[in-house]
Order: C-alpha cells, then sequence, then structure tokens
C-alpha cells in the first residue's frame, strides 16, 4: 500500500487514486497521483494486487508440471512464456541444440503470432484509451483469428501449454497451414487499415507526439526492453542480439526510432507486426516442407513417448510411468533462458539442487522494469497523458506481480 | 575489446602454442583479480554466462566499475536483472544474483552475492543504477534480504502489514488439504 503524506493536501493540491479497477490502467494497477489542477506533480505506482504466487507454486511441481503455470505469467503471450521456461530446462538437461528443426520452427511461427495477439491487444485498448474505439473492434477481429489458430494447433485458445521440454506436445494439425497462409495474406491490409485510422489522425497524433519522452539513456538506466527500448533508439532484440530457436536464420529488420515518445513507441510496435507477418510467412514456408518430420526429441529420460509406443513397448510404459509420476531429473546448476516477448526480454531463471523438482523459478518480466519508469514518463504531464503513457509501455499485470 | 599491454592476472595454462601470446583476460578473469576473495563459484552455469561471486561490500563497486569500464574495456550497457534465491543449507543462506549485457557485442556476465546470518544486508545498488530499486525491493519483500542505503525500501508485492517472506524456503505453500468426505 502507498500513502502520500497527507499534509501534502493542505497545500490545495489533490491526490487522485487511479486504480486498481480503472479499464485504462490495463489491470489491477494502482497510482497515486498527486495533482495541481489537471498537471501530475508525483505519480506513484503501487502493484501486487494480481500476486497470485507462481514462482513459488513452480518449486513444488516437477519440470513438466510446472510448464501448465507458465502460461499465466504473461497472460497475453502465453506462447513466449512457455518458450523461455522450455529453453531454460533444455539448457539445464544439457539437451539444447538436439531439439529438432521443426519444433524450432514451429515455436518461431507460434511465437509470432503471439506477438501480433499481443500488439493487437495493445493497439486496440491503446486506441480506446485515447478515444478510437472503431480500431479496438478492428484489432479484436483479428486477434480471434490468431486464437483460432491456437485452437487449432493445440485445442486450447489462450493457454496452450503447447512446448515440451526438447519439442512440442502434438505436430501441427493439417488446417494449420490453410489458416496461416490466409492470415499471413490478410493481415499487412488489415495493418494498413489500422495505420489509416492512427497514424495520420490528428487527435491521436496529437495526443502522442512529444509525449511521455524517456531518452536513451533513462531507458537503459531504469531497465527498459522490447519495443519501448528500441523506440527509445537502442537497437537490442533478444531475436538477433541473442538469437534463439533458429531466428538467425529468418529474414526480418528490427524497428527502432530515435524520439522515444509515445508515438515512436506505436510506430515502432506497428513496423514490428508487419515483420512479425515476415517471419510467419518463412516459417510457414519450412513447416510446409518439413512436414512428417520430427517433432519431439527421443529421450526417454525427458520427453514422452509416442502414444502408440506405450501400448506396444515395455520399455516405453515405464518411460511414460516415470515421467509422469516422479518427472524428469536434472543435474545440479541453473540456467537463465532469455526470448523475445511482445513487451521485451522475458526470461526464466532455473536453478535445480538436482531434484525433480525446481529449486527457484525466477521469471524475469519485461513489464516490471518497464513500468518502473511510469513516473518519470508522466510526472510534470497531464492526467490525460498518463493513460496516454500506461498505455504505450504495455503492462501486463500478471508478470508484473506474478 | 581493447585490452593494453596490462600484465594478465591468469596465464592459460593449456595454450596451444607456447609463442602465441595468452588470450586477453575475459571479463570475469578481471573481476576475479580485481577484488579479493571474488571467485567463480563451483557450481555449473548451464547457459553459458561467466559469473563471478563477490563480497557483499565490492557488489556497488563492481557493476559501477563493469557499466563504466575506467579500462577502456567492453562497456556492460544493461543491468537486465537482479533476483534473489535461498539456500538454507548453505552457510550463506541468501544469493542475489545479477546479470549485466554489454550492447557492444551482446556479451554477458553474472555477478553473485551471498549473506547469511539473522538479517541478510547487502548494499543497494540503486545508487549505480536506478533499475534495481524495484527488483531490490522485491527481494526484500520475497527473502527478507535488506539492503542498506536502499531510498524506498518498502515491500513491494505482498500488503505492508504480510508477515513472513514468500519465497523463503521455510515459508509454506499455505495449500488446504481438501476433504473428500460428508462434514
Amino acid at each position: 500500500m502507498v500513502m502520500l503524506e497527507e499534509t501534502r493536501t493542505e497545500t490545495g493540491r489533490m491526490i487522485l487514486n487511479m486504480g486498481p479497477q480503472h479499464p485504462s490502467t490495463h489491470g489491477v494497477l494502482r497510482l497515486m497521483l498527486e495533482l495541481d489542477g489537471e498537471n501530475v506533480l508525483e505519480c506513484v505506482p503501487d502493484i501486487g494486487y494480481l500476486h497470485t504466487g507462481i514462482e513459488k507454486m513452480m518449486e513444488a511441481r516437477n519440470y513438466h508440471q510446472a510448464l501448465v503455470l507458465t502460461d499465466r505469467v504473461d497472460y497475453l503471450a502465453p506462447i513466449t512464456n512457455n518458450l523461455s521456461y522450455i529453453m531454460a530446462c533444455e539448457k539445464l538437461f544439457n539437451v539444447e541444440g538436439k531439439v529438432p528443426e521443426r519444433a524450432l520452427d514451429t515455436r518461431v511461427v507460434m511465437s509470432e503470432l503471439t506477438r501480433i495477439a499481443s500488439h493487437l491487444i495493445w493497439l486496440g485498448t491503446h486506441g480506446l484509451d485515447l478515444g478510437a474505439m472503431t480500431v479496438f473492434m478492428y484489432c479484436w477481429r483479428e486477434r480471434e483469428r490468431v486464437l483460432e489458430i491456437m485452437e487449432a494447433i493445440s485445442g486450447v485458445r489462450m493457454m496452450t501449454s503447447f512446448m515440451r521440454i526438447g519439442g512440442l506436445a502434438a505436430d501441427l494439425p493439417d488446417e494449420f497451414y490453410g489458416l496461416v497462409a490466409q492470415f499471413v495474406d490478410d493481415m499487412p491490409k488489415k495493418i494498413d487499415e489500422y495505420e489509416t485510422m492512427l497514424s495520420r489522425n490528428p487527435i491521436f497524433v496529437d495526443r502522442t507526439k512529444g509525449v511521455g519522452v524517456i531518452n536513451r539513456e533513462a531507458a537503459l538506466e531504469y531497465g527498459f526492453t522490447g519495443p519501448c527500448l528500441r523506440a527509445s533508439g537502442v537497437q537490442f532484440d533478444v531475436r538477433t542480439n541473442l538469437a534463439y530457436c533458429g531466428y538467425e536464420t529468418y529474414e526480418f529488420d528490427v524497428p527502432w526510432s530515435r524520439e522515444g515518445d509515445v508515438y515512436a513507441r506505436y510506430m515502432v510496435r506497428m513496423r514490428e507486426m508487419r515483420e512479425s507477418v515476415r517471419i510467419i510467412d518463412q516459417g510457414l514456408k519450412r513447416l510446409r516442407a518439413s512436414r512428417g518430420a520430427p517433432i519431439r526429441l527421443d529421450d526417454p529420460r525427458i520427453s514422452f513417448p509416442k502414444r502408440e509406443k506405450i501400448h506396444s513397448s515395455m520399455e516405453s510404459l515405464i518411460h511414460h510411468f516415470k515421467l509422469v509420476s516422479e518427472g524428469p531429473v536434472p543435474t545440479p546448476g541453473e540456467a537463465y533462458a532469455a526470448v523475445e516477448s511482445p513487451r521485451g526480454e522475458q526470461a526464466t531463471y532455473i536453478m535445480s539442487d538436482g531434484s525433480n523438482k525446481p529449486h527457484r523459478v525466477r521469471f524475469r518480466a519485461p513489464s516490471f522494469y518497464n513500468l518502473q519508469v511510469l513516473p518519470q514518463t508522466i510526472a510534470g504531464g497531464l492526467v490525460a497523458d498518463v493513460v496516454a503513457s500506461i498505455g504505450s509501455i504495455d503492462i501486463v499485470l500478471g508478470e508484473i506481480d506474478r | 575489446m581493447a585490452q593494453t599491454s596490462a600484465p594478465t592476472p591468469t596465464t592459460a595454462v593449456d595454450a596451444p602454442e607456447p609463442d602465441a601470446p595468452p588470450p586477453p583476460p575475459t571479463d570475469a578473469e578481471l573481476v576475479v583479480a580485481r577484488y579479493p576473495g571474488a571467485a567463480v563459484p563451483a557450481w555449473r552455469f548451464a547457459d553459458g554466462i561467466p559469473t563471478v561471486r563477490v563480497a557483499p561490500e565490492q557488489i556497488c563497486d563492481a557493476i559501477s566499475w563493469l557499466r563504466h569500464r575506467p579500462d577502456g574495456g567492453r562497456r556492460y550497457d544493461m543491468l537486465v536483472d537482479v533476483s534473489g534465491s535461498h539456500w538454507p543449507e548453505r552457510d550463506d543462506s541468501h544469493e542475489v544474483t545479477y546479470i549485466l549485457h554489454a550492447l557492444e557485442d551482446s556479451h554477458r556476465i553474472r555477478l553473485k552475492v551471498a549473506v547469511g546470518g539473522e538479517h541478510p544486508t547487502i548494499p543497494s545498488v540503486t545508487g549505480v543504477w536506478a533499475l534495481a530499486n524495484w527488483p531490490e525491493r522485491e527481494i526484500f519483500d520475497m527473502y527478507g534480504v535488506e539492503f542498506s542505503g536502499h531510498p524506498d525500501l518498502r515491500r513491494i508485492i505482498t500488503p505492508n502489514d504480510w508477515e513472513g517472506h514468500p519465497l523463503r524456503k521455510d515459508f509454506p505453500l499455505g495449500e488446504e488439504p481438501v476433504e473428500f468426505q460428508r462434514p
């Protein structure tokens, strides 16, 4: 809980409690604002309303069970959470680099689909915050298509838990290729459509240009990552700088900008969606070519045997039983694995003491660090700019509070 | 890395050619040489990030040195993560890990600090890097590690009147047994 000093109200200034149940704080974020008229003098964020103890719960699950919890950390981009957790596990189990190619390509395509879905939520709510109702509806329409693809792949729309240590839970269904091809075809036109509504819209531009400026130094000082960092002029993207899952073999650009204001962050994300479509297109070609290739590492220590083998082979039945009842056991050690989530560097840091459960699982949540800079962004601005700033940072309280 | 003719603190034992100059020391080796008592922990780091454990009183200087690099070496521009962990069976039961990132060649280094005792205390690095504010508050909240010199050391995720530190190993998970019977 945050309490600003009571005496300040005697000066005629107003203390405004924004949130936790406020639609434009994107979840349960509470801000204590000290106002002089419309001007914000001080802003104190208060987080923790969505604390679910995920890190603690993971210490009581085995490595396969804990995967399901990772979806819930950043609930708008479950795939990237899955991925960073699974990559940390693969490092811990010494199977990094042995994962089949087809599994890696699927991971890349799914990550990029998630990035688009997450950016669409950001764009829709950001537009809504600034008074643009239509763009919200349009964004939800396209996001629905991503969720349909996810449902076709895994049977679940959001919390897919589709990754496995050493590969994937299952192969892609036949309808996947058609759905994604159609999506890749349509999406650039849809992004044009959003841009016609916002990029040169005088109201939107007035509300975003020169607002909430974070320069390069402040961005590095306060630990920005992801599109926010790139909008402040730092070209750092985990996908290119610390490439994983074969991202180095894809052709794409990393959009960036120098301005560091709300509009720059908007533009960076819009261009990022186009790059994601490019990556999905390349990934889809590879997946079409590699149909029928293995999707999971064949290692009885860590990955589940195929269903048919359980029915016909005694050893597979034993492996399956051991994996379900006890779970895989790594050698003691620790591993930090980072991916580029839609919000920035999302990483999972697992420490193992050699038992079948992780000793410690830490999520490096990009929103947690990105939100920290908010008081600097909005001090001295107007109340209306607070809403624009929060929207442009694109926070997810699930991963901030964990 | 622009290493000049400074004598290397550690010499390569298994150099392939005796005439070849020894490779320039890595940043981890430089940190080990710079801080008495600093060492590479005997522990498996499956991610390949070079790791050095330093004493608590050295951490601020070490991070500041890596960030500014007065010797002209590789500068670490980003403090990526500050995290805690609890190892009750170890003497220094509380461990704090700092991961730094250099933009120029995407190199990373990890620093570790371990403290024990009733009231584990570590100097705060907020003076070196403002970003450490919230993560240190989180570690204080979750593990009870105090950060001396922190400007605003309050609980951040749990409420102010919360008792205990949830991520310590002696903190119960709090599951309630479900009774499958008629009352």
